[in-house]
């Protein structure tokens, strides 16, 4: 039965070629005079196709207004009948998502859709991560002050750094009813996109970061201590350098950590 | 084992989703110093219980179970909630998947919900999750099969399991049990409890055509632990269990002949798709108290006429029952 409510042709196309599930449907199914067993079956079939869709138009609903309804739930389709889920967490039905979409033909059309879907990946990521208490400036004590330049940072969970390729914030703030303006955007610039999201009062924020910026926080993210993050700053130039205490009271101050160890 | 023998009566409950997160916990003990409006009060509120899904505090990807863990954590000091399963799968050929019951088990120990249930069906099989709730086949073979599991199960938990009937568009022909005597059979065997689903039976009953209402004469009185009641969306042939509309007037009455029939049972409000504001469900909420005062407190006894006629109420079960 499995077989037959996943086949993405349905299930009558599925029973025209195999001769041996129809005489099961026969054997074993009961039909009546509102319904065939063929329709009973669909009504899951569909239901099937139906639920996993809406979840994934739920996560991504900027890739479906881009990509257009019906090319939308192709896509979808398409990656449920080759990534079917294992998970009994149906959150995790779209891992593999991003690079199937890299990977699909409409990716030749709409180059940026890998990057608009590990956008939206990771505002999920984001937004169900794991809560901590954020750190802030008035936790760090005399003694921190003191070995500053030791300290490492942990950050919160829900802070995801993302390099992607194309001007996807761009995106970010198109209102969802404006597909046709998502879909004209498909002149999107290829150009480095450093991004970081992080959960704040429960709604996941997005920032565009330099490229050095996003470097020394990504250094921060993997406990480098301070001070060397510091030091690569002023290596960056005598501007980044003066920057890199504004980046850090930023982040701070935007929960962006969690805690901090000494060396 | 011996398992604890009676069910907590919790009143009305919830099933608490993403979309209410936030006002629920804003108007919490806890968070109220938050500055986050909400118009959710809990002095007024019919609500009095929430229900979490499971698996939506298992974490993905191998994580923690993230933010949903830190909202119940927060919920459970003012109010009492249960676990509601979705992917046990107690009906699949495939072994049990003890991965996912270790993590049921942890939540159940950290939490300590009042219940812990999972549905009467299969979700896949080799390993695959459809994320469906598949429909099973009533035999000898598949009662003593779900039957081990369960008690496997509860001997994990440590705690008794309800089972929840699940709404269904097809049925196999080598069954030789039906649905109502199956369950029946299913709590007697392993002392699990039932989630009596009224819309689910109701759905399952237009799309199979038998009585609803002998559906729940057969089910043995004591051995229901929670009543789910839900929307569902009406097509020309058949009923789509979508949970997307509000509890209709069928349901309704149904929902009070149950009461008649099993007393005071925890009853719980689902609602996951085409979401109203919270205050719609809270009115829903408040029709059933209605129905509970005037069925168990007011001893009223059901004649099929409340809200209505009893002969406008006969003529709707039959169009429906029917259909």
């Amino acid at each position: 039965m499995q077989k037959l409510l996943l086949d993405d042709d349905g299930i009558q196309a599925f029973l025209d070629k195999d001769p041996e599930q129809t005489n099961w449907v026969g054997r074993c199914i009961d039909e009546s005079e509102i319904l065939s067993r063929e329709q009973r079956l669909e009504i899951y079939a569909q239901g099937y196709f139906l639920r996993l869709e809406e979840c994934f138009r739920a996560d991504y609903p900027r890739l479906a207004s881009a990509v257009g309804e019906s090319r939308f739930r192709v896509l979808v389709m398409s990656f449920m009948a080759q990534s079917p889920s294992i998970s009994p967490t149906l959150s995790d039905a779209n891992e593999g998502f991003e690079d199937f979409c890299r990977q699909h033909p409409y990716a030749q059309e709409l180059p940026y859709i890998g990057d608009l879907c590990a956008l939206e990946s990771a505002v999920c990521v984001s937004f169900w991560a794991d809560d901590e208490p954020c750190l802030a400036a008035i936790d760090l004590r005399a003694e921190d002050m003191e070995q500053l330049e030791s300290l490492r940072f942990v950050c919160h969970p829900s802070l995801v750094l993302l390099d992607l390729s194309w001007s996807i914030d761009e995106l970010w703030n198109t209102s969802l009813d404006d597909a046709g303006g998502m879909q004209a955007r498909a002149g999107l610039s290829e150009r480095p996109t450093p991004l970081m999201l992080w959960r704040s009062h429960d709604i996941v924020q997005m920032e565009v970061l330099s490229p050095n910026a996003f470097a020394t926080l990504r250094a921060l993210s993997f406990g480098t201590p301070l001070g060397l993050v510091a030091e690569r700053a002023q290596a960056f130039g005598a501007k980044e350098g003066e920057a890199f205490g504004t980046w850090f009271a930023t982040w701070l101050s935007s929960g962006v950590f969690t805690a901090i160890c000494l060396s | 084992m011996k398992l604890e023998p009676a069910f907590p009566v919790l009143g009305l409950g919830l099933g608490l989703r993403t979309p209410f997160y936030s006002q629920v916990l804003a108007a919490s003990s806890q968070e109220a110093t938050r500055d986050s409006p909400t118009d959710f009060d809990p002095a007024t509120t019919p609500i009095q219980w929430f229900e979490f899904i499971s698996e939506n505090l298992m974490g993905t990807r191998g994580g923690r179970g993230g933010r949903p863990l830190r909202i119940i954590e927060t919920l459970r000091r003012d109010w009492p909630f249960a676990f509601h399963g979705v992917s046990l799968s107690i009906g699949s050929t495939d072994p049990l998947n003890l991965s996912y019951l270790h993590k049921l088990k942890d939540l159940v120990h950290r939490f300590e919900p009042a219940i812990v249930s999972d549905h009467l069906c299969w979700t896949g099989q080799a390993g695959l999750n459809l994320h469906d709730l598949l429909p099973i086949p009533y035999t000898d073979e598949a009662l003593a099969h779900i039957s081990s599991r369960i008690h496997y199960v509860q001997d994990l938990l440590g705690r008794r399991l309800l089972i929840e009937n699940v709404s269904s568009y097809l049925s196999f022909s080598h069954s030789t049990w039906q649905e109502c005597e199956f369950l029946a059979e299913l709590t007697r065997r392993t002392d699990c409890g039932l989630l009596l689903d009224i819309n689910n039976v109701f759905v399952s009953s237009v799309n199979h055509g038998f009585d609803p209402r002998e559906f729940l004469n057969r089910i043995p009185l004591g051995s229901v632990g929670q009543f789910h009641i839900a929307g569902h969306q009406r097509l020309p042939t058949h009923i789509v269990d979508t949970h997307d509309h509000p509890v209709c007037e069928d349901v309704w009455q149904l929902y009070g002949y149950a009461l008649q029939r099993f007393g005071p049972v925890s009853t719980l409000l689902e609602r996951d798709d085409n979401m109203p504001p919270l205050s719609e469900l809270e009115a829903e909420l408040r029709i059933a108290k209605g129905w509970q005062e005037r069925i168990i407190h007011g001893q009223q006894t059901y004649n099929g006429s409340i809200g209505r006629t009893k002969s406008q109420a006969a003529a709707g079960f039959h169009a429906e029952t029917s259909a």
